[in-house]
């Protein structure tokens, strides 16, 4: 199978991009696309060239170290599979597949394919916990969660953090991956007390990130390879909405100086 | 970092307020369109419903103020939220696909560009006169009549009510996520149609009006 790639290619942040192109006849249908990247950079390695830099890890679409655009698209063109799930069977004998880095303000590229994707820890550390008493374990029947909310959670529990959802926007926001984690808290009894908190304060964190806003075209809904869906930005801006409503961790006490006169004399 | 946003607006509040004037703007169209669609019960009904309108200045400005206000605010932040894009993502992509977006979504800003000249051209046309041909006040039949007898002003109609489909079709589904409404999927397909018809409703009903026009001036031999 002949498969030519147009690779952004880019030492450091620093020095300008651009695509260089790669041709080979060395893949095959049951290749996987950063299987046939190791196979270039066998061959760029052995001409004594700078390999193409890309993260992987898991190599099952699992871990969220990957993603990059793959013609276009943020992990590539199938639904619901990172760009380690790619095959080159998905593509036609003879193809140019375009790859760039996720673009970003809050992404910066490091290196070719590899961006830093260290906004999504700051907005989980914003608000993506909740407290819970140390000590023994809690019996584990005290408190019951209704099975379709132990279900919304799940499904947007398994946000792997990839960051595809805010490559394939148009206004690169990210709120398919903070919604998802919204949502994955705020369903479960346990994520109530800290529920407007956490709303305000993730979205807080994500636009000084330099996040964009959300239109709710879609794209997220469909790159994201966890099939995270677009319910969890309604439920997070439901959240942040009411939280500011309710004017949450404005609670302010009334506070008299013990001793003050009731009357003004 | 908390402390400097907080001063501002995010995305998601400013996203509200163009959600809230949205549908102030909906439901004008809606109510308008209603109003206009006796233009096909002759111009004794038409001329009725302006004096109407016109019976309670009161009424006819705190309501044009309303509309005035969320049109400003709802542009203000379209414009303000589209700046912003090019802050988010500075370096475009060298190629990009948009595999989920409705034609609806992708065209918002342009389409919304398209009404903003619309709306001035439209007050300065039919309500203000200063564009028309042959204007005199209270006679709304009359009025739509002439105007739409040239080719240029029904073109101009007949496209900003594409443009208006179009918003509206996308408007009134993101609308109703901007403020936390549609929590369940299945209500969501729903709204989605529903978005559809009704933008399909507003701008065939509001684009009949001055194509029969035309159409009926042509009829008469002009
Ligand atoms: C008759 C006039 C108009 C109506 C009925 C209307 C209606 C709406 C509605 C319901 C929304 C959804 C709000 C949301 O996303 O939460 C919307 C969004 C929007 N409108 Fe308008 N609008 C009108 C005029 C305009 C104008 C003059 C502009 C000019 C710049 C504009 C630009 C936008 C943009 C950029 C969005 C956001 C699109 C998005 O989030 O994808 N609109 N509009
Ligand atoms: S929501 Fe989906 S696309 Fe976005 S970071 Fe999580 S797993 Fe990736
Ligand atoms: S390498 Fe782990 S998800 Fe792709």
């Amino acid at each position: 199978m002949r498969i030519a790639l147009e690779v952004w290619r880019q030492r450091s942040p620093e020095e300008p991009g651009r695509f260089v192109r790669y041709e080979t006849t060395e893949a095959s249908p049951d290749m996987s696309l950063l299987e046939l990247l190791d196979v270039i950079n066998e061959g760029l390695v052995s001409e004594g060239e700078e390999p193409i830099a890309f993260d992987s890890d898991c190599r099952e679409g699992i871990c969220g170290t990957c993603g990059f655009m793959v013609n276009g698209l943020a992990h590539g063109p199938l639904q619901g599979a990172a760009t380690c799930q790619v095959y080159l069977r998905s593509f036609r004998d003879g193809e140019t597949l375009f790859l760039e880095p996720f673009r970003a303000h809050a992404f910066p590229l490091i290196k070719d394919l590899v961006i830093n994707r260290s906004a999504l820890d700051r907005i989980i550390t914003a608000g993506g916990y909740v407290s819970v008493n140390t000590g023994n374990a809690p019996e584990a029947n005290t408190s019951t969660i209704p099975k379709d909310l132990a279900e919304q959670a799940m499904d947007a529990a398994a946000c792997i953090a990839c960051g595809a959802c805010i490559a394939a926007c148009p206004n690169a926001s990210a709120a398919l991956f903070t919604g998802a984690k919204i949502t994955h808290l705020g369903k479960l009894p346990e994520g109530q007390p800290e529920r407007g908190r956490r709303a305000l304060r993730m979205v807080r964190a994500a636009a000084a990130e330099g996040f964009g806003h959300c239109t709710f075209a879609g794209e997220c809904e469909t790159a994201c390879p966890k099939s995270i869906p677009l319910q969890v930005i309604t439920q997070m801006n439901h959240d942040y909405l009411a939280a500011r409503l309710r004017g949450e961790g404005r609670a302010t006490a009334r506070h008299i100086e013990p001793g003050t006169p009731k009357k003004r004399r | 970092m908390a402390t400097r946003v907080e001063l501002g607006m995010t995305g998601v509040a400013k996203k509200a307020l163009m959600a809230v004037s949205g549908i102030v703007l909906t439901v004008y169209v809606v109510l308008h369109l209603a109003g206009n669609l006796l233009y096909f019960a002759g111009p004794a009904a038409l001329d009725a419903y302006g004096a109407l309108l016109h019976k309670n200045p009161a009424l006819l400005w705190s309501a044009r103020a309303v509309l005035f206000a969320s049109f400003c605010i709802h542009v203000a932040a379209a414009l303000d939220l589209y700046m912003r894009k090019q802050v988010a993502r500075p370096i475009s992509y060298g190629r990009y696909e948009r595999a989920a977006s409705s034609l609806g979504a992708r065209t918002m800003i342009w389409t919304g560009l398209i009404l903003l000249g619309f709306v001035v051209y439209h007050v300065l046309h039919l309500t203000l006169g200063i564009t028309h041909p042959a204007y005199v006040p209270g006679r709304v039949y009359s009025n739509v009549s002439v105007a739409f007898a040239s080719v240029v002003p029904t073109v101009i109609y007949v496209v900003s009510m594409i443009a208006l489909g179009l918003h509206v079709s996308h408007g009134v589904l993101a609308m109703t996520q901007s403020l936390g409404l549609t929590l369940r999927r299945d209500r969501l397909r729903g709204l989605r149609r529903f978005s559809v018809v009704l933008a399909l409703i507003v701008a065939l009903g509001l684009a009949a009006i001055p194509i029969t026009a035309l159409a009926l001036s042509f009829a008469r031999g002009r």
